[in-house]
């Protein structure tokens, strides 16, 4: 097995330490940073999303192989730069306003993380405002909002609103989940995606910025 | 009174609570809020809440303690009200609690989870539930429930529970359908569950809200009972709630959740009610179901 093969299978395997020392390794070995992050990395966590949605693994496996991802990335960010190797593109996440569930939300970030997103995570009880900020900050292309409970469904279109009063919503796409949010509340609001689970919304992400 | 009520759930079928919460919520209550932190400011309206589920039929009672943990608190910066909150809950609530029925002292899912995967040690766990059973036992609750989806989380609560008091325990888990079986959001498949809960000696032992519905409780107390002869329990949701009119609506009716009980009885349930979405109408129609005669309100 190469060494890409062997990051990969220890990045599913959840096994941080291996994965940091073969990352080690293949940057010594002259490797391609750009081949370590998606032959190794990327790929590695594609197959985890594949078998979370598959209910094959569980929460706690992805968390695993998220560490593991992320010591991997940890050697590999200072390289990137350098190799010219840029993010998909930034997506700014929160739970909405009155609303402090996260677990969903942090596993989506995870997973857009591992297939070589820019997260910027905004945390829980996001008031309209703070996404509106986030946009005017610079380079957003996507907003996800997430929500949990059935009573915080309407600061998600309070939120949508809030983008276009301030001028920004045509910058960016819009995406919603939680366990109570649907396609259809998704298309009453004007939200451009909506996904099921942390790997669906990476497909989504992907499609809704014609990313293959 | 511990003997007493195990002793009972040999012959007869209890009547537990529906969601204190979802009643709350009718009544002021901002779901995106702490519901102990509301219960303790508006004690009049926790107390109403709990009078009309025993007015219903319910023998059990809950407190509705679950978020008042260390670690849940601190989402909303109320850390340091854990032993002033749960004393002053399990307080409430007795006053309230009729001389022939028992309350329930709930620890419920910190909401981290334990490492390697997560950020917390057991032992750092076991500690939080420690100081929460502690206030609770101190406030006058008769057993503790502990809710979970973590098999080691729950064992941390039920150590916690055996070390802090003698009282029974109830130990509830929070299943969903997956393509492999009903597991939790950790993995935990339904006997796993049932026969470790058993040996980390849980007096009962029971399936609580989840995406599972009135059937899917039926299957999850067969498989239980496949594996252990504890006493059952069974607390599922009215449903995934559809806002109507700025009002979250649980599908599941009274008529709907009472029609299944006799299936959960017969699966080998001893405790019967309903989480999330489920009203005094739903208990008054549940506990008709168990005891087959209408109970007056």
């Amino acid at each position: 097995m190469n060494t890409l093969e062997a990051i990969k299978e220890q990045l599913i395997d959840g096994q941080v330490e291996e994965v940091k020392g073969l990352v080690q390794a293949a940057i010594k070995e002259g490797v391609p940073v750009e081949r370590i992050l998606k032959e190794g990395l990327i790929s590695g966590m594609e197959v985890v999303g594949e078998r979370f949605k598959q209910d094959e693994i569980f929460v706690p496996e992805v968390l695993l192989a998220a560490q593991a991802m992320r010591a991997g990335m940890s050697l590999l960010e200072p390289l990137l730069l350098g190799a010219g190797v840029k993010p998909l593109g930034r997506i700014v996440l929160g739970t909405v306003k009155g609303d402090v569930h996260d677990i969903g939300k942090n596993l989506v970030g995870t997973m857009l993380k591992g297939s070589g997103f820019e997260v910027i995570d905004l945390g829980v009880g996001v008031p309209p405002e703070k996404f509106v900020e986030a946009v005017n900050a610079g380079s957003v292309a996507i907003v996800g909002m997430s929500a949990l409970l059935t009573t915080s469904m309407p600061m998600m279109d309070t939120t949508i609103k809030a983008l276009k009063a301030a001028g920004v919503r045509e910058r960016v796409k819009v995406m919603i989940g939680g366990a109570v949010i649907t396609q259809d509340y998704a298309n009453k609001i004007g939200a451009d995606g909506y996904a099921q689970n942390a790997p669906t919304a990476v497909d989504k992400a992907k499609e809704l910025l014609h990313i293959s | 009174m511990k003997d007493g009520f195990l002793k009972r759930l040999e012959t007869e079928v209890l009547i537990h609570f529906g969601s204190v919460t979802t009643e709350l919520a009718k009544r002021g209550f901002n779901l995106g809020e702490s519901n102990i932190g509301f219960m303790v400011e508006h004690p009049q309206i926790f107390q109403d809440v709990m009078k009309a589920f025993y007015a219903a039929g319910s023998d059990v009672g809950s407190a509705n303690t679950g978020g008042a943990n260390r670690f849940r608190l601190r989402e909303f910066g109320l850390e340091n009200k854990v032993r002033e909150f749960n004393i002053k809950a399990a307080k409430m609530a007795r006053e309230v609690t009729p001389a022939s029925c028992y309350l329930e002292g709930v620890v419920s899912t910190t909401g981290h989870f334990l490492k390697p995967a997560g950020d917390v040690t057991f032992d750092e766990v076991y500690e939080v539930y420690k100081e929460q059973i502690t206030a609770l036992v101190e406030g006058g609750v008769d057993m503790i429930r502990v809710t979970g989806h973590d098999l080691e989380e729950m064992k941390a609560g039920l150590k916690a529970a055996r070390d802090v008091a003698d009282l029974p325990v109830v130990a509830l888990v929070t299943f969903n359908p997956t393509a492999r079986g009903y597991r939790t959001m950790s993995g935990l498949d339904t006997k796993t569950a049932a026969r470790e809960l058993d040996i980390a000696r849980a007096d009962v032992i029971g399936t609580i809200c989840g995406k599972t519905g009135m059937e899917d409780t039926t299957n999850i107390l067969k498989e239980m009972r496949s594996v252990t002869a504890k006493p059952l329990l069974a607390k599922p949701n009215a449903g995934t709630p559809e806002v109507v009119s700025g009002q979250p609506v649980h599908p599941v009716t009274p008529e709907l959740m009472a029609r299944e009980v006799p299936s959960w009885i017969a699966a080998g349930a001893r405790i019967v009610g309903g989480c999330c979405g489920t009203g005094p109408e739903h208990i008054a129609r549940i506990a008709a179901a168990a005891r087959g005669k209408t109970k007056k309100a």
